[in-house]
Parts: structure tokens; sequence; C-alpha cells
């Protein structure tokens, strides 16, 4: 069996054209995948300080307090410019703030045109006046009150902050690069197909050889679905660190897990692919075309193309999404970064651990001990 | 003759409504060099992949070296080499690479499988070649590196499943006198091809075959004695009266003699001396003659009396 293993896996390393389709095509993928999003996460997605401009007409030592207590930290809502009217004007003409705050007997605010800057200061700037009539009239009123409700305020300012839900991912494109690594692991189905198809002596000339040797059918399958496997998860490994520490796109912090799953999507690719190999009856080329449609077909199901498309599953039919072997795969990557406990990510591997069974399993059976009818 | 090696019996395999072998026959003893002969579709390669447990058959049993046969005949195939009609080899591997791979799924020992493997590749000369990928080599030396994998083990049976087609003549005269050389060393050689030549020149033993049936069986001379024709002379001249004609095909022995093309062709029964005495007419009717041929028939003229037909596809 080493020794089968052994050629197995030389033979498949020395293949010019698979070496393409296994370590540049991810790749090339990935970097494409990150040159769409990638820039569209950085000025779209990921929030960032807005620099803003303030023109202190009159002292107002209520809101310096609020302002400050906003734009201090790694988190910082504001970076605050204090300026007079015209170096704030120039600051604004320039793009160089979002918006200029006067400060004077009442707040007030000019800034460039709309988005989601302007619009953040605009809401801080009426929670504040909100606010702040809320205290004058406590100060007034019930004095002795004060200190409990200028806490409350201040915890209320501070809701502005972004707070992370979970200890995984949160770039809202990683989907697309779980889906990419899920259609990596699944492209192992054409070198499980290799496996099983290379020894049946009724579609390759090298099978036959095999089947008339005296090796046990079990080993040659077994070493060369192994091989396949080793080769197929080299090439996702290598994606995976590609995606992780070139393109460095976030992907959480579970970063061995992420390899762990990552290979047992690729088990089961090959092992879908050892199984559509081991179909009776058909050529090796209409099997080449169902790995490749069933490839493509799961990908497209998963998100790959359209990441709306795997969630509109979910609602209207979830159980084509348990029964497709890439969406699972993308699940497990989404488990890894969307919840605290590995509870969603078994049950996910379980349920690729028992579709790797089936299709190993029902390929055997397939391809055991088999004369066949016309070669 | 020693053992029986092979015994094929009543051996009956359809595909659909064709009927590929016809009960079908066959003894093979332990040292013969046994060809399989027959035209393209005669159903040789579908004996040898019945004979292989490659193929399911309808009917009838077949065992080697006294035992039945059956994919899981371990043993069996363990002394079995095969060289099958399409050149299998692996693309990526080296000519060393693959003798040593194939031979490997017989032999685990790896100093014995490296002796082997050195030895498969003097016996097919390929020592200049060893470091090459296959797509580097001409057809010929492809065949024989696919020889070389199919008998690196040293199996006691070794079938060929017309190992020459395709093959250029220098590389045909190797792979024939490698075959005869195997033989010698001990093999029992089973050889299919439609070129009657070869299995002239190699085979101790034929079997003719044709649409599924052993249609005879026999050595070269048996062969040549189940037919009428013992003789076929053939004579240049420019011109034969249709007198002299009459004359020859009276001759003794003499059952069809025809003059085309500047050539006469006498094909005689029996008799010894039908040469002499054509030529004897020659010289009576003062007929000049060129170039003259006297053949014994070939097992194309065997395979032509017993079938009406032409044991090789016209090229």
């Amino acid at each position: 069996m080493l020794h089968e293993f052994k050629y197995s896996l030389l033979t498949q390393l020395r293949e010019k054209q698979s070496l393409f389709w296994l370590f540049c095509f991810p790749l090339l993928l990935s970097t494409a995948f990150y040159s769409a999003f990638g820039n569209l996460y950085e000025d779209h997605e990921v929030f960032q300080t807005i620099p803003i401009a303030v023109v202190a007409q009159t002292e107002n030592e209520w809101f310096s307090m609020a302002l400050e207590s906003v734009s201090e930290g790694e988190d910082a809502l504001f970076a605050v410019t204090e300026a007079d009217r015209a170096e704030a004007e120039t600051l604004l003409q320039d793009k160089r703030v979002e918006g200029i705050v006067f400060v004077g007997k009442t707040l007030s605010l000019t800034v460039r045109g709309s988005g989601v800057a302007p619009s953040i200061l605009q809401s801080f700037l009426e929670q504040y006046a909100v606010q702040e009539a809320v205290i004058k009239d406590i100060a007034a009123q019930q004095p002795e009150r004060l200190d409990v409700v200028m806490a409350a305020m201040s915890q209320d300012l501070n809701c502005l902050k972004t707070e992370p839900l979970t200890q995984g991912s949160m770039d809202p494109y990683a989907h697309y690069f779980f889906a990419l690594l899920a259609m990596v692991a699944m492209m192992g189905s054409s070198r499980g197909l290799q496996a099983s198809v290379s020894n049946q002596a009724n579609l390759s000339p090298i099978g036959a050889r095999k089947t008339v040797s005296p090796i046990h059918k079990f080993q040659c399958v077994a070493a060369h679905t192994l091989s396949s496997f080793l080769v197929q998860s080299l090439s996702m490994c290598v994606c995976i660190s590609y995606i992780l520490f070139v393109l460095r796109v976030d992907m959480g912090e579970r970063i061995a897990m992420l390899y762990v799953a990552g290979l047992a999507g690729t088990l089961t690719g090959v092992a879908m692919g050892y199984c559509i190999g081991a179909i009776p009856g058909l050529s090796e080329t209409v099997k080449v075309g169902i790995s490749i449609g069933v490839t493509l077909g799961s990908s497209l199901f998963s998100g790959l193309y359209v990441a709306e498309i795997k969630a509109a599953i979910m609602t209207s039919c979830p159980l084509l999404n348990d029964i497709n072997p890439t969406a699972v795969v993308v699940d497990l990557f989404y488990c890894l970064s969307m919840y605290e406990d590995y509870d969603r990510f078994l049950q996910k591997l379980l349920i690729l651990g028992i579709m790797t069974l089936v299709f190993l399993f029902a390929g055997f059976l397939m391809t055991r001990r088999k004369r066949h009818a016309s070669l | 003759m020693g053992n029986t090696v092979v015994q094929i019996e009543n051996l009956v395999k359809r595909y659909q409504e064709l009927i590929a072998l016809d009960h079908f026959n066959l003894k093979i003893q332990e040292g013969e060099v046994f060809g399989l002969l027959g035209p393209n579709g005669s159903g040789k390669t579908t004996v040898i992949n019945c004979l292989l447990s490659l193929l399911r058959y309808d009917k009838g049993s077949i065992a080697i070296f006294g035992q039945p046969m059956n994919p899981e005949q371990y043993a069996i195939k363990a002394q079995i080499g095969v060289i099958m009609q399409n050149v299998a080899v692996l693309q990526e591997l080296t000519v060393r690479e693959n003798i040593d791979y194939f031979c490997g799924l017989y032999i685990t020992d790896k100093a014995k499988r490296k002796q082997y493997v050195n030895e498969a590749i003097a016996f097919v000369g390929l020592e200049e070649f060893e470091k090459f990928y296959p797509k580097k080599l001409s057809g010929g030396l492809l065949r024989r590196l696919n020889i070389a994998c199919g008998i690196a083990h040293k199996p006691k049976l070794i079938i060929l499943d017309e190992p020459t087609v395709a093959v250029d003549p220098q590389s045909r005269n190797k792979i024939l006198e490698g075959i005869t050389e195997l033989n010698r060393q001990g093999a029992t050689i089973i050889y299919t091809s439609h070129y009657m030549e070869e299995v002239e020149q190699i085979c101790t033993r034929i079997a003719i075959i044709d649409k599924g049936k052993n249609i005879a069986m026999g050595t070269c001379d048996e062969l040549r004695r189940m037919i009428h024709r013992t003789e076929n002379i053939t004579v240049e001249t420019a011109e034969l009266p249709d007198a002299v004609l009459k004359q020859i095909c009276a001759l003794e022995y003499v059952y069809e003699a025809a003059f085309a093309d500047n050539t006469l062709t006498v094909l005689c029964s029996g008799g010894k001396h039908n040469l002499v005495k054509l030529l004897e007419i020659f010289a009576q009717a003062d007929i000049a003659f060129g170039r003259v041929y006297s053949e014994r028939p070939s097992l194309n003229d065997v395979f032509l009396e017993i079938t009406g037909r032409e044991l090789r596809d016209k090229e």
C-alpha cells in the first residue's frame, strides 16, 4: 500500500495541469475576490474615526466633556481639531474633516454632504442636545439626583462605540472567502474521481493493469484516495494561509480550527469524487462533467457567486443546505467565526463526516470485485 | 509438454445480441507459445479479458494453473504477466519508475524488485532511456516499456495482446525475439495477433478464431495439413497461350491455375515435383519466364480456405 501511495503521490505532484488547478487557481480567485471586496470593505464597512473640526465660539464645559468622552482611546468616534471658523472651513473644503461643530449658545453643524459620517455626527449632536436639556432640568428641580443621571447618560454616550458581538470575524465579505475555500475543498472531487477511475479496468488501461495484478483493490483505492486527499489538503492549507496571512482577510481568531474545517471539507470533496467516479455505466468524460457540475452547482447554492442565495435557501428549504456538502463546509467556517462555542461547528462536522462515509462506502460497493460486461 | 496452464471450456460471451464467444474451448500446456490468430473483431481480446476475469461471461468455465479463475484469485494473478493492446504506462513517471511501480504490484521485496527492474530494462533494451518520460519515447520504445512493465515480475504465464500494433520493424523484431527468450526462460506465452507472419514465426501452437469460434487449432504444419492446398506456385511470364494453361490444369495434383497480369498462379494439393513438371511444360512450349516461386500455404491460406475470407484486413 505504501508503494501505491508513494507513486500515486508522485504522479499527482508531477501533473502540471493539475498543479495549476490545485495551487494557482485558488490563489488567483482569492486575489480576485480580495481585489473586488477588499477595498469596499476598507472604505465602507470598517468603521473609522471621523475627523471633525470644533469652533468654540463660547465656553461649553458639558459639551467639551461629552466630546472628550467619545474622542479617546482606540475606538474613538471622533478625531477633534479645534480651530477658528476660517481654519475649520479650510479643513472642510480640503476634505480633511467631515464636518464643523460650532459651539455657541446653541450647537450647530456644517457638513460636506450626506453619508455615514455626517449622519453619525448629527446623531451625536442631537443626542447631546436632548441630554443637555434633561440635565439642566434635573439640576434645577432635583439637584441631589444629578450624579445618578449623569452616570446613566455617560453610559448612553458610550453606546455610540462599536462593540463586537462575538470573538469571530465581522467582515461581511468573509462569506465569499468561506465559499471560495468550500469550493477548493469540493475541487478535491476531481482528485477523488481520478483515484476511482484509475482503478477501474473498463475506464483506463492503467486500471486494467492494476485489476489483473494481485494487489487488493481496497489497497489501491485507499492509497490513491489518501494521496489525493493529501495533495488537495496541501492546496487547501496554502489557500487558507494565503487568505489569512497575505491578503490579511479577517476570518476570526480560531486559526487552527479554520485549517481543521478546510481539511474536513477536502476529505468530503475527495470522497464525493471517488463516489462519482465509481458510478457504473458512465464514461470518464461524463463522470468528469458530473464532478465539475456538482462542484460548481453546489458552490452556487452555497453563495459563492451571490451570497444571498444561501440565506434564501436557508429560509425556503433548509434541508438543501444540509445535504449540500459545499454549503456545510461554508457553515463550518461560519460557525467558527460567529459562535463562541463549538456546538454548531461539531454538528456540521458530524454531517460532513456522515457524508464522507456514505460517499466512500457507496463508491467502494460500486467498484469492488467487479467483472465488467464490456471493456 | 507439461501441465495444463489454461483451460477454457464452452465459453460463451454475449454483448447484448452479438455473440462474441460461441462455446469457445482452449487448452494451453506449460511451456507453449500459443498463438490466438484471427481478424479484427474475431474475439481474441474478449478471450483474454475473460481469462483475466476482467469481463463477465455468460457460460462456461476458465481454469488457470488448475484453479478456477475469478477476480479474487490473487495467487494466480501473481503468476500472470499481461501486456495489453493499449499502452498502459503512467506519463508522469520515468521509464524506470514505471517498471518499478508495476513490478511493485507483484513484488514487495525492494532489493529483489530492484534487481528485477534492472533485468527488465536490459531485457527490452531501454538502458539508455530509463530516465526518460514516456512522452519522449518513440512508438516502438513505448511498446517495449509496456512489455517491460508486464513482465518485470517474472511471471509464469505471459499474455500479450497484439503487442506489435503500430510498431516499426526493428522494434517488432526485438519484441518477437524477447518473447521467444521469455519462453526459453520457462514462461508459457499466449500471443494474440492478426499478423500471421508473427504467429508463424514464434508460436508453437495456434488457434484460429473467427466470429468467436475456435475454427482450427494445431501447430503450423498441422493447420496447413487441414486444407486442400499444399503448394502455391507463381511464375512470371509475358504470355501464356490458353492451350498451355489447359495443359497445366491437367497436371496431376493441380486443382486450380490462373493467368493474369503476366503472372501464372498454380495451386496444388499433394505431389512432390509439381514445380518441375510445370517448368517442363514451359520448356516444351518454348515460353520464356521470369521469377518463379514455390511456397507452402500460409495461415492466411488456411483461414481463406476455411472461412472464404482474408485473415488480415486490407491496409
